[in-house]
């Protein structure tokens, strides 16, 4: 019994581990049957002739650019990196040091002795000559020397060459950005197509820009000016269409040009601009409710703060209406003005809320903060009511002017493109009844007053005047050395862009009878500009019942010599005027 | 030996030729993949390049030169007209004109001048 129950258990045991087996072995057939299908359809089906593989890399094959490529508003390239080669030795390798480096500096117009210390000084790397042109490449590649080698390399190209000099800056040897948006932009710019953000796109617009140039460095030599700015600003957008800094330089071989040349004058140099103050002059007063357009002030002599006195430029030794102490951009007018308010917290408190107290937000590294008075008693007022005392950059002054003829609200420049939906709401500073006044002021000193050489038949335009005397540092006022401006809103009626005219030390000519004004030198070239400009921004010749609408204004308020319509009922009509 | 294992020495000799297969199908594609990387970076520079020479070729600066020497002008405010201005005036009045011809067939028809595509400039005509 025992037995047949052994033998029993044994059979029942092996049949136990064949079905074991069998079971492992329908396992097995099974994973070897699916990895061969797998095997089968990766190598023969329709996955086998597009490659898997090639969504595990990068995708599209593009090389890595080391920097990105900057654009103009419309697309034109301003910068881009291109393939070139660099000459490159394994000092240890180079059979004959003193014929290799006699070959290479005659095939590649280098330093034979330098370069020959270079090849002795040991080492397994040393730079021969950094991106060559391809006329190089082939000589070095004639030579065929043991140890020298061509290196891919990349180089920054600036197609525009000088006239996006003081925006785009330049790069170093290393692709570092070393001054204008290349420096400020410099993490974005690097890998910044490689991390797929693309090229870097600015505001400014190259046929805008070529014009403004060309107007301005035509005024540059024919004064004879140290330097010049000219902008195009869009006051809706407050983005700049245009920065030219005169003299320029070639981004292309920046650093073999004169360091002069690589200044930037917009933004990296402050001015006391004069009358052009006049407009935050006037707008303070007005906005304060301190004056309005029918006061009246007393220009008829020479006014005396303690022994300083203040004279008129253009004097008319009589009493003046508001309206025409801006147009005939009074100096006396001006303090009468800031008397009427005589608080310099709340004259502060204005110029600050335009900016003028700080550092322009622009993107420009070199952006120099403004020179302000350390005390402000009555003559500072005074003085700063006209544009002396205080120096600010052209890019800070635009800004501050675009907010007080656009809406009445201060938002910082930009040299990025943006549209208007990505326009900071920004803080408010004047009124729109405060808005409106200074339109028709600056339409008025075209049309009549000082900036009469910028008047344009089809265009309505308006502008203010500016002869600043040049202060230097530890000299003061250099006596014949004058900063001409001019600053124009075109149209004047519905503001759409701002020009700003700098000329540095301008000299007058026969055709200005020797006047260095800015009325005389720098208002034309702001027409100019204007008159080529508003087309290409598709700018439509302004309508008649533009220019009428502000001459009907003059039949109301009490203004200009010659012009006025003082009477009663014009007066009366005003009040009634809502 | 089990009674399926030809089964597993055929399915392994299968899956050993199936992967030197597929090795050999990404080396290939590897290869193909480099050659196309290399390709396309040639291509990108070569594009960037003639983008570079585009733009250096029309920068404004320039082109307003040779324009000067051709005799060209910039254009100012003072050469925009208005619509009005154009002077399509004389094709359209003789566009509205109708010249009656009386076919051979007896019957009569009216023809009309389609008036030309093109327009002159004739900024004083419309005035």
């Amino acid at each position: 019994m025992v037995l047949f129950a052994s033998r029993d258990a044994g059979t029942r045991s092996l049949r136990r581990a064949r079905l074991r087996l069998r079971v492992l072995m329908a396992v097995f057939v099974l994973a070897f049957f699916s990895v061969g299908l797998r095997l089968v359809d990766l190598t023969t089906g329709a996955r086998a002739t597009k490659p898997q593989v090639l969504s595990l890399r990068r995708g599209d094959g593009a090389p890595d650019i080391g920097r990105a490529d900057i654009l103009d508003r419309r697309g034109v390239t301003l910068a881009t990196n291109l393939r070139v080669n660099s000459v490159i030795a394994d000092p240890s390798r180079v059979n004959f040091p003193e014929r290799a480096a006699h070959r290479l500096a005659d095939a590649l117009g280098l330093n034979e002795a330098a370069l020959l210390a270079r090849l002795k000084r040991g080492g397994r790397f040393a730079w021969i000559k950094r991106r060559i042109s391809p006329r190089e490449e082939a000589l070095v590649k004639d030579l065929g020397l043991p140890g020298v080698a061509l290196q891919p390399d990349e180089e920054r190209v600036y197609p525009q060459k000088n006239l996006v000099s003081h925006v785009l800056g330049f790069t170093g040897d290393d692709n570092q950005g070393l001054a204008g948006i290349e420096l400020a932009e410099q993490d974005r710019l690097v890998g910044g197509e490689a991390k797929g953000k693309g090229p870097l796109v600015l505001s400014i617009d190259v046929a805008v820009q070529n014009v403004v140039r060309e107007a301005t460095m035509k005024a540059f030599l024919r004064f004879h000016a140290k330097g010049a700015c000219a902008i195009v600003f869009d006051t809706r957008t407050r983005a700049f269409l245009s920065l030219v800094s005169l003299p320029d330089f070639d981004p292309n071989r920046a650093t073999r040009e004169p360091s002069t040349n690589r200044q930037n004058r917009c933004s990296g140099h402050t001015y006391e601009l004069g009358s052009l103050f006049k407009i935050f002059t006037t707008a303070f007063a007005l906005d304060a409710g301190a004056a309005s357009l029918f006061d009246r002030l007393d220009a008829s002599q020479p006014l005396y703060i303690g022994r300083h006195p203040i004279h008129d430029d253009h004097a008319k030794f009589r009493w003046l209406t508001v309206p025409e102490a801006f147009a005939f951009s009074s100096n006396i007018g001006m303090v009468r003005l800031i008397q009427k308010v005589d608080d310099p917290e709340r004259q502060k408190g204005f110029l600050r809320r335009l900016g003028l107290f700080g550092t322009s937000k622009v993107e420009l590294p070199d952006t120099r903060p403004p020179l302000l008075p350390r005390r402000w008693p009555f003559i500072t007022q005074a003085t700063v009511a006209y544009g002396h005392g205080i120096a600010v950059s052209p890019v800070n002054y635009v800004e501050a002017v675009a907010s007080l003829i656009d809406d009445g609200r201060f938002r910082p420049g930009t040299v990025l493109r943006r549209g208007l939906e990505d326009v900071p709401p920004g803080e408010p500073v004047v009124a729109a009844k405060t808005v409106r006044d200074m339109r028709w002021l600056l339409w008025l000193t075209t049309d009549r007053g000082t900036g009469d050489q910028a008047r344009l038949d089809r265009y309505l335009t308006g502008g203010k005047t500016g002869t600043a005397d040049k202060a230097v540092y530890g000299r003061g006022y250099v006596k014949g050395a004058v900063v001409a401006s001019f600053v124009s809103v075109l149209p004047v009626d519905d503001p759409r862009y701002l020009v700003l005219v700098t000329l540095d030390e301008p000299q007058g000519d026969a055709a200005t009878h020797g006047f260095r004004y800015g009325g005389w030198t720098a208002a034309p070239v702001a027409a100019e500009i204007i008159e080529r400009v508003g087309p290409l921004l598709g700018l439509e010749p302004s309508p008649p019942e533009a220019r009428a609408r502000m001459e009907a204004r003059l039949q109301v308020y009490p203004a200009m010599n010659g012009h006025s319509h003082e009477t009663e009922e014009g007066l009366a009509a005003v009040r009634l005027d809502p | 030996m089990p009674r399926y294992g030809w089964l597993l020495v055929v399915l392994i000799v299968a899956s050993a030729f199936g992967v030197y297969q597929l090795k050999h199908a990404v080396w290939r594609a590897r290869v193909e993949l480099r050659q196309t990387e290399a390709a396309i970076a040639k291509e990108t520079w070569d594009v960037r390049r003639l983008e570079a020479d585009l733009a250096f070729l029309t920068r404004p600066t320039r082109l307003a030169d040779l324009a000067g020497r051709v005799g060209m002008r910039p254009a100012t405010v003072e050469r925009v007209v208005e619509a009005r201005q154009i002077g399509r005036r004389r094709a359209l009045e003789l566009a509205r004109t109708v010249v009656p011809v009386e076919l051979v067939s007896g019957g009569r028809v009216e023809l009309r001048f389609k008036p030309p595509v093109t327009f002159v400039l004739d900024a004083g005509e419309g005035r």
